[in-house]
């Protein structure tokens, strides 16, 4: 059972460190997300890479539409990863959906996990009271007709905004993963996404925690990230990144890897 | 003769019997004689769900709307129906197989047996069911086609594909699309779980509607510790209910076995209640308890509620109602849960604050409940998704950001003319067969270019064969060849090129060089000159190589006769002297003397890169030079490939091949050849003057790498890029010498490649003067990896400098790259591509890092130093009148110019500089000592900065240096520099004696204008502002001149509209918060100053 979802998620490990590391993509990436990011880790690291079952380079058969409801079948798979592995600690870089991912494994599995790296983190897309995410439920049921009515569309329009800074390269990248997606697994994941709720549970997460939030992400206003540093309960930091986007990792990953690097030294 | 529908549908399977029928059905509505197979496809496409319809939509192309596509397949299919002849008489009633309908045509007949065939052949494609049904039907020598085997054939119908074709589909794609198995999203029936999900799966057995909260909670119910889950988050209450739902609704097949009968109890608004009112809250637990007794099945889910009610106060009667739940689930142990859900971690901590131990009398499992699933019922069947599906996954392939250069290069051989390539590949095969003298005449067909690379081969297989006899060469030649045809493929459209005389295929192998100088003889007269030299010279064929091919000329111009015959002669000479073996190993100085000659030539860097025998054409910096550049590659291609062929024969040692093959290489390089090294020396020096012993060594280095003795070329395979470690201060004049070589070595400035490492997380404070020096901006290392910008910039231009400054502070991505390159000559950028860097110059630099021949540094203290320069601002001056910041007495017999004191300093020194402008030398070493004196005796100076430096220098590594990074930094960057041809130590820049000479100059202006009665005091921003602009103008005059203009003007200006007073002095300070508008021409200093 071990090895074959290693295979089915496409698991590798890169580098040759005794501590383990795992780079976990975002929605609407996959693990070639990290290309440039990964060989700054490669020496000190044994680099964990996977695609989540969503992902365009995963088997669309995979995707059960049952299971992948909420985050938790998520979480399963990634610590199934881990456990297949024989991972007996990591530190844990997470974007976007995969930085709630983290959240919840490490609240199920806090020994696993030495810290946690949260970039475009956010616990909850959808404003509330009290509580800025960033959607309107209105914008998003837009956003899921418009997914709906012509998916490549929505890709070409969405990826510029999501990169947001003025890279080319990234924006293309990005649609790229994203258009191979297929788009009922994309709108599926959206879904699930846009329907998770991680408030209530950050107190849980007792693992130390580092934020990365960009300057001008579309999709993570910057009071998200203070807000998790509140609630979340073990010792978090925030660390501003001096760029824009919510794909730092495609847009600046020269950048981001420097900080991360600090960010897993500290 | 159709055959009757009964005879057909024996062959089918049921199911595909039924669209047999179905088909039989249209063509009698329609009327027709005879049922086809576009009668089968249209009662295929007219089922509801049918497979050739599904098929058709998951093979759809996007450009279309799938209703849209539908729409014109079946008016395809109408319209194609529409045309078939009616026959009224063959209608319905027509003798036996009146019952039956229209026959089956001969061409669906057909089909039908195609699929049998193909069902026979493909036993293994049988769906399990046809096999079984097979294993029945074993006696029976008839063979039913399945449903899908039969639309196969049915599309393989010409007629069929020719209406889909109308409706823009592809049959194949179709039929690919059968085969294929559907996505597994659109079959929700499905038989098989996935594999991979382990945990899953006894859920997946035991029911299919639970939604996944609820699976999660029943996953822990159903174990045997930490079996009561309490559900957290913002959906665990909906979770809650649904579960709750669940149970009590009882689905089919919904809970596991183990907890067939299991039900749930909420007792939630009773302890609510409880809480509020008091009263008798242990009638609520007997209830309980009853009620578990009473249970048959599994057992009792007690639902306690939101564990916010228990921390809401009323302490005493949450105390009973949990010591009563704890009793609850001790008494019937294995009958009873508990669950419970809390909105927030806060509210459960709470409650574990209160009753620290409760997570454990309870067994609690926390559940994170942070998704709402009720959405999922209503998605999956919305198929107007599904109809918008593109299976496009992986089959992009990454559009890489970096034009990869190998594959480009790979690109260009790919699309090269086949025919070109054909001919090239043959005619070699003529000149093996035949020989030179038929061979040539069998060329006027092929393209200019072609023939001439050919009959230079023939030539060259010629001499091969009666010099050598060495049969190997003809692979040899071959391979040449191939790699001509390339070349030829660039030459393709250029065939205004004179056509080879074929007269001259007689000379013999070292002719080559004679005859490549043919066009540069005739068109230019000096060559020819030259070619006397050479003749003279009996150079070794490399020297000739680095003869001055780079004159290229209008190419139309027509051989001259007399230059070749000129040729002729020398070419026996030449040839003579290469029997003898007498090959004059290339001496740089004999390289130079020839090269003097060409440093006229127009500058073109072109290179053939023969360590590699890979072909490099830099036609973005001369594009109307291309065919000249190709020839010129043609031309060395094949001497130098002859020359390796040759010398083991002569018996020269592997080291002279290595020679004279990396000669003729490098050599011909770009303009390489056209600069002298001494002129290389006296170009360096004038750019950077105070750097003589650096030049000089760089210079060695230079020559030495290009004439082949580099230090990592080696036996054969030789290496023409050269490495360089700059180390030591002076950051601008390391900037200035690499900028000078890409001029002087590859012809313009845009072939320097500046990174600067250190700049990636600091720029420059913004209006430095130095500012624009960086020609590298900041934000493209934030979006680019360094190694991925010089890779990108490498690709553009492979004849390059690359200066990397500040390599100390290089990433681990970076250092990998550099000592790939170093070792391989390949430099390695993400993903795992590399780049050639064979014709590039790397340079390092580090100032930190000091090499093994560390020179001390630390001498004498300086007054300016280069940090200080470095941080000099691009300020507008200004002229103003103050007191003297310190009371200077003011000697009679010399006027002073000084400099004030840096203003962050906590006392202002005033290093009272004087000048005696009547001085000597002698003087001026006098006032340099008094200078350093009254410097040693300010120590404040000293004191304040020289610490402060080395903790700003700390500071920089402890921020953007991992520590492990930290501590390999003096070992990787010690081993790169062992590596690199040649480390040049640089020396400090001697800001204070360059401070010096201007405050004379100043001072010489001061005093034509004032008298020697006035001081003036220079502010020592001012003064580092100034010494920066010095230091980075090329033009030596250039501050001179704005010393004795724009400052000489300004103190004329002064005198006129100030007043003095003799306590006054004149002040040259800085205005902060006006920029430099306009700059004074050639030095980076304002064109005038502010009066005030």
């Amino acid at each position: 059972m071990g090895s074959s979802i290693l295979d089915a998620l496409n698991v590798r490990v890169e580098g040759t460190g005794d501590k383990y590391l795992v780079l976990a993509h975002g929605f609407g990436t996959d693990q070639s997300a990290w290309q440039r990011v990964l060989p700054y880790f490669t020496r000190h690291y044994s680099v964990i890479l996977y695609d989540l079952v969503c992902a365009g380079s995963v088997n669309p058969d995979h995707f059960d539409y049952r299971r992948y409801t909420t985050l938790d079948a998520y979480v399963d798979d990634l610590l199934n990863i881990l456990e297949a592995l024989r991972v007996p600690r990591c530190a844990y870089v997470g974007h976007s959906i995969s930085a709630m991912i983290g959240m919840l494994a490490s609240i199920r599995r806090p020994e696993l996990f030495s810290k946690l790296i949260l970039i475009g983190a956010s616990p909850r897309f959808l404003n509330d009271k009290d509580y800025h995410g960033g959607f309107e439920q209105g914008e998003i049921e837009q956003v899921f007709s418009a997914m709906e009515a012509n998916y490549e569309a929505w890709v070409n329009g969405f990826a510029p905004l999501a990169v947001g800074a003025d890279v080319p390269t990234a924006v293309r990248e990005f649609s790229r993963t994203l258009f191979n997606m297929r788009p009922d697994i994309s709108l599926f994941v959206s879904r699930t996404v846009f329907n998770s709720d991680l408030r209530g549970i950050l107190g849980l997460v007792s693992v130390p925690c580092c934020i990365m939030q960009t300057a001008r992400d579309m999709s993570v206003p910057e009071t998200v990230a203070k807000y998790m540093k509140e609630h979340i309960g073990g010792k978090s930091t925030i660390q501003w990144l001096d760029t824009d986007g919510h794909l730092p990792h495609l847009s600046a990953p020269s950048y981001l890897a420097r900080q991360l690097e600090i960010a897993l030294s500290q | 003769m159709p055959t009757p529908v009964s005879t057909a549908r024996q062959c089918l399977t049921d199911e595909a019997a039924r669209a047999l029928d179905d088909a039989v059905t249209v063509a009698r509505r329609r009327s027709h004689a005879q049922t086809t197979s576009l009668h089968a496809v249209s009662a295929l496409l007219s089922l509801p769900s049918a497979t050739l319809r599904d098929a058709c939509a998951r093979c759809r192309s996007c450009s279309y709307s799938p209703r849209l596509q539908f729409r014109a397949l079946e008016l395809s299919v109408g319209v194609s129906l529409d045309r078939l002849p009616t026959t009224k008489t063959a209608g319905g009633s027509d003798g036996g197989s009146g019952d039956e309908g229209p026959p089956v045509s001969n061409s669906l007949m057909a089909a039908i047996k195609r699929s049998q065939a193909n069902q026979r052949r493909h036993p293994d494609s049988f769906h399990l069911m046809q096999m079984m049904q097979q294993q029945q039907h074993q006696t029976t020598s008839l063979l039913k086609v399945e449903l899908k085997h039969f639309i196969l054939s049915i599309l393989d119908d010409p007629i069929v594909s020719r209406v889909f074709g109308e409706a823009g589909f592809r049959s194949y794609d179709i039929k690919l699309a059968l085969l294929q198995p559907p996505p597994p999203s659109r079959i929700f029936s499905r038989l098989t779980p996935p594999v991979f999900l382990c945990n899953l799966e006894p859920v997946q057995k035991t029911g299919s509607r639970l939604d996944e909260n609820c699976r999660r909670i029943v996953e822990v119910v159903t174990r045997k510790s930490k079996r009561n889950p309490l559900l957290m988050g913002m959906y665990a209450k909906t979770a809650l209910k649904s579960f709750i739902e669940c149970v009590e609704s009882r689905k089919g097949g919904v809970l596991p076995c183990e907890l067939n009968g299991l039900s749930v109890v909420s007792v939630e608004k009773e302890i609510g209640e409880f809480l509020r009112e008091g009263g008798s809250g242990g009638k609520i637990f007997e209830d309980v308890g009853r009620l578990v007794e009473q249970c048959s099945g599994a057992g009792v889910v007690v639902c306690f509620g939101e564990i916010e009610l228990f921390v809401g106060g009323n302490e005493e009667g949450v105390g009973f109602v949990v010591s009563q739940l704890t009793r609850l689930l001790g008494v019937h142990l294995g009958k009873v849960w508990l669950v419970g859900v809390a909105g927030t971690s806060e509210a459960y901590s709470k409650f574990l604050r209160l009753f620290p131990t409760v997570d454990k009398d309870w067994d609690l499992h926390l559940l994170t409940m942070t998704s709402a699933t009720p959405f999922m019922e209503g998605l999956y069947p919305k198929s107007s998704l599904m109809g918008s599906f593109v299976p496009f996954g992986g089959f992009f392939s990454t559009p890489s950001e970096l034009k990869n250069p190998v594959s480009c290069r790979n690109a260009s051989s790919l699309t090269r003319c086949d025919t070109c390539n054909e001919k090239c590949e043959q005619e070699v095969a003529d000149i093996l067969r035949v020989g030179p003298a038929t061979s040539a005449s069998g060329y006027s067909t092929s393209l200019p270019w072609l023939q001439k690379v050919n009959v230079e081969t023939d030539r060259g297989l010629d001499v091969a064969k009666t010099n050598e006899e060495n049969s190997s060469l003809n692979g040899k030649i071959l391979g040449l060849q191939r790699k001509w045809s390339d070349i030829c493929q660039r030459l393709h459209q250029n065939r205004s090129l004179p056509e080879f005389d074929i007269s001259r295929t007689r000379f013999q192998v070292p002719s080559l060089e004679g005859f490549q100088f043919g066009p540069g003889c005739s068109s230019k007269g000096p060559s020819h000159s030259e070619i006397q030299y050479s003749k003279i010279s009996c150079m070794s064929i490399e020297s000739q190589n680095a003869f001055p091919f780079k004159q290229i000329l209008p190419v139309s111009v027509p051989f001259d006769t007399v230059s070749i015959t000129d040729e002729a002669d020398h070419i026996a000479k030449v040839s003579k002297s290469d029997m003898h073996s007498t090959w004059v190993s290339p001496s740089p100085k004999a390289n130079l003397s020839l090269l003097d000659h060409t440093s006229s030539s127009s500058l073109t860097p072109v290179t053939t890169d023969l360590g590699l025998g890979t072909i490099y054409k830099s036609a973005t910096h001369e594009p109307d030079t291309p065919k000249l550049s190709d020839h010129k590659k043609h031309l060395h291609n094949l001497p130098d490939s002859l020359s390796s062929d040759f010398n083991p024969k002569n018996e020269c040692s592997s080291h002279q091949i290595a020679r004279s093959s990396s000669c003729s290489g490098p050599n011909l390089e770009g303009n390489f050849e056209t600069v002298d090294f001494k002129s290389l020396y006296h170009l360096l020096t004038e750019k950077v003057g105070w750097q003589d012993e650096a030049i000089y060594a760089i210079n060695q280095t230079v020559s030495r790498c290009r004439s082949g003795a580099g230090k990592r070329s080696s036996g054969s395979h030789v290496r023409a890029d050269i490495w360089l470690a700059f180390l030591g201060p002076d950051r601008l004049g390391k900037r200035k010498l690499a900028s000078a070589l890409a001029e002087i070595l590859f012809g313009n400035k845009q072939s320097l490649i500046t990174v600067d490492l250190s700049s990636q997380d600091k720029c420059y404070p913004s209006n430095s003067i130095f500012e624009f020096q960086d020609s590298y901006c900041h934000d493209v290392l934030m979006r680019k990896t360094v190694v991925d910008y010089i890779a990108w910039e490498l690709s553009k231009k492979p004849h390059s400098v690359v200066f990397i400054d500040n390599v100390d502070q290089a990433d681990f991505v970076v250092q990998n790259s550099l000592f790939q390159a170093i070792r391989t000559g390949k430099f390695s950028y993400s993903h795992g591509r590399e780049i050639s860097i064979n014709n590039a110059i790397f340079i390092v630099t580090s100032s930190v890092f000091k090499g093994s021949g560390s020179l001390n540094l630390e001498e004498d203290p300086k007054m300016f130093q280069e940090e200080r320069i470095l941080e000099a601002k691009r300020c507008q001056m200004q002229l103003s009148l103050g007191d003297s910041s310190q009371d200077v007495s003011k000697r009679s017999g010399c006027t002073s110019v000084k400099v004030a004191q840096r203003k962050g300093t906590s006392k202002t020194t005033i290093l009272n500089k004087r000048k005696l402008v009547e001085s000597g030398d002698s003087a001026e070493k006098a006032s340099c000592k008094t200078l350093k004196q009254v410097m040693e005796a300010s120590r404040s100076y000293l004191d304040l900065n020289m610490p402060l430096e080395e903790v700003e220098e700390d500071n920089n590594y402890n921020d953007y240096e991992t520590e492990s990074i930290v501590e390999n930094c003096g070992s990787w960057l010690n081993d790169l520099c062992d590596q690199v041809d040649e480390k040049v130590v640089f020396k400090p820049f001697n800001f204070d004696s360059l401070a010096e000479q201007i405050i004379k100059s100043i001072d010489i202006q001061f005093q034509k204008m004032f008298g020697s009665e006035f001081m003036l005091e220079i502010e020592y921003e001012v003064m580092t502002q100034i010494l920066a602009a010095a230091w980075l103008s090329d033009k030596k005059k250039a501050l001179e001149d704005w010393v004795e203009h724009v400052l000489g003007r300004s103190f004329a200006e002064a005198q006129q509209k100030y007043h003095f007073a003799p306590e006054c002095v004149m002040k040259l300070v800085n205005c902060e918060r006006i920029f430099l508008e306009d700059q004074s021409p050639g030095v980076c200093l304002p064109a005038r100053i502010n009066l005030n």
